[in-house]
């Protein structure tokens, strides 16, 4: 076996084949020897085949080279097999070249993907350094930001400083606040309980003063009563005033009336009591046993009817009475009748408008015995009371 | 797959030589040498359809593979004729149409890493000029 280099190897194979070719003394007839050696020579033509299937093509050489010897001693079954193994060696030459060929273009392939990649890794770098510039832009932005910010930190920390002491101050005040809040507490504790106390004695008095106002008011409404009853005494006592002024006056009246009436009936027989004035007629004015007055009785009565027609408040009582002879029942009725009698003689004038009264006791109120004549004349009469 | 197969020269040198001296001392016959060289050159390409049947399964739909097949079984078919010496023959092309089939499959799987990472990249260039 033959050593070479791969680098060298296709141009060994080549001055090989040419060798071979030039040791056979004609080229070969055989067409499938002349195929097998066509297909070789295009087999060293294929730069991988060359390269990478050398030895496969050297074998299919040696297979060519006896197949012709074969061919030529005429061993036609040793030329088709030597002529199958060239075959078979020329196309896995033809393989283990496109093999190469293949890893070849496998690896190209790969460096296309790894410069894509770095071109790709190559923008994304790029991009990341601008974006790291933009970043640093804003870093520094964010940086004048800060030491501005930091600036205005110190002034508020300073301000800060100031506003603690100033808290410090305040806090130191307000507890002295605290401490005055609770002496003041304290102190109005203490008012607090007075004011209680004083509360409790004002609740006191004022149970004490409700309890006087009741008594005032009570004392009021008592007092009140006292002058209604005062009041009632009063006009009771006015009205007894006037009552016995008018008592008075009319006791003066009645005197005045009486005087009058004293004057005016001096005539008559006159007894007074504290009805008023009563006068007597004696039956001289009847007829016997008759109520029929006389003619003359008329006359009689004349004094009294201008009296009554001069005093027609004055009222008037009739009253009849007889002595016992005749029955108690006759004497009744004939003093009835008697006084009736004198009543429509007084009331003929029709301006005698006294309010009058007629009654008849017969001879139930003697006056004189009627054991004896003139006893029995006393008592025929008829009494007539004005008040 | 670079490899190189020996057996076309140095092994079947070896194997010839160490027959020769098995020869020449009297212990191995010329028809046993050949018959023994015809099963060693069948056990391997059976060892090389194998392999691909276990390791590689999609490997077995291609033509090569199918040759190889038919290959083995042609060695096989000579060895029980006793023609040992094309049973060596169609057992080492079973055993190079096997090794083609494995380079081939190899290279689909070289291909197909070779266009993910072309897709990659055209998609990683998309990416990068949207961005």
């Amino acid at each position: 076996m033959v050593s070479v280099s791969k680098a060298k190897a296709p141009a060994f194979a080549a001055i090989l084949a040419a060798a071979l070719a030039g040791c056979a003394s004609t080229p070969s007839q055989n067409p499938q020897i002349s195929a097998i050696e066509a297909s070789l020579a295009a087999a060293y033509g294929n730069k991988f085949t060359a390269e990478h299937g050398q030895a496969d093509l050297m074998k299919a050489e040696s297979s060519l080279a006896a197949a012709r010897i074969a061919d030529r001693k005429g061993r036609n079954g040793e030329m088709q097999h030597e002529i199958t193994m060239a075959e078979n060696y020329v196309a896995l030459g033809r393989i283990h070249g496109d093999q190469a060929r293949t890893i070849a273009e496998t690896a190209f392939e790969r460096d296309r993907q790894d410069q894509i990649r770095l071109a790709s890794r190559d923008r994304d770098v790029r991009r990341a350094n601008n974006r790291a510039d933009m970043s640093d832009a804003e870093a520094a932005a964010a940086n004048a930001a800060t030491d501005s910010a930091n600036n205005r930190a110190d002034a508020s920390q300073a301000d800060a400083v100031a506003a603690n002491a100033a808290t410090d101050n305040a806090n130191d005040r307000a507890q002295n606040s605290r401490a005055d809040a609770i002496t003041a507490k304290n102190d109005a504790r203490v008012a607090n309980d007075r004011a209680l106390s004083s509360q409790a004695d004002a609740v006191a008095a004022n149970a004490a003063t409700d309890n006087a106002n009741d008594r005032a008011q009570n004392s009021r409404a008592d007092a009140l009563t006292a002058k209604n009853d005062a009041r009632i005494a009063n006009n009771r006592a006015l009205s007894s005033q006037a009552e016995t002024a008018v008592a008075v006056a009319g006791q003066q009246s009645a005197e005045a009336k009486l005087a009058a009436m004293q004057s005016q009936l001096s005539m008559y027989d006159m007894k007074y009591t504290a009805l008023g004035a009563t006068l007597v007629l004696r039956d001289v004015m009847f007829t016997v046993d008759s109520s029929l007055l006389l003619p003359g009785s008329i006359t009689r009565l004349e004094p009294l009817i201008a009296y009554l027609r001069a005093s027609p408040s004055t009222s008037v009582t009739i009253e009849g009475h007889t002595d016992n002879s005749g029955t108690a029942a006759h004497n009744n009725t004939l003093s009835l009748d008697r006084a009736n009698s004198v009543r429509r003689a007084l009331t003929a004038d029709s301006s005698v408008s006294n309010a009058m009264e007629t009654k008849g006791y017969g001879q139930d109120k003697p006056v004189a015995t009627n054991a004896t004549v003139s006893g029995r004349e006393q008592n025929r009469r008829v009494e007539i009371t004005l008040q | 797959m670079n490899s190189f197969t020996p057996f076309r020269s140095g092994a079947r040198a070896a194997r010839a030589l160490v027959a020769a001296a098995l020869l020449s001392a009297g212990f191995l016959s010329p028809a046993f040498a050949a018959e023994l060289d015809a099963k060693l050159a069948i056990a391997r390409a059976q060892a090389s359809i194998d392999l691909i049947s276990k390791e590689n399964p999609a490997a077995t739909s291609e033509q090569s593979f199918v040759r190889a097949q038919q290959a083995l079984l042609n060695a096989q078919d000579a060895e029980r004729k006793n023609d040992n010496r094309e049973a060596v023959w169609f057992a080492t092309e079973s055993e190079v149409m096997a090794e083609r089939t494995l380079a081939a499959a190899k290279l689909a799987d070289l291909e197909k890493a070779r266009l993910a990472t072309n897709t990659n990249a055209n998609i990683l260039q998309l990416e990068l000029r949207s961005k």
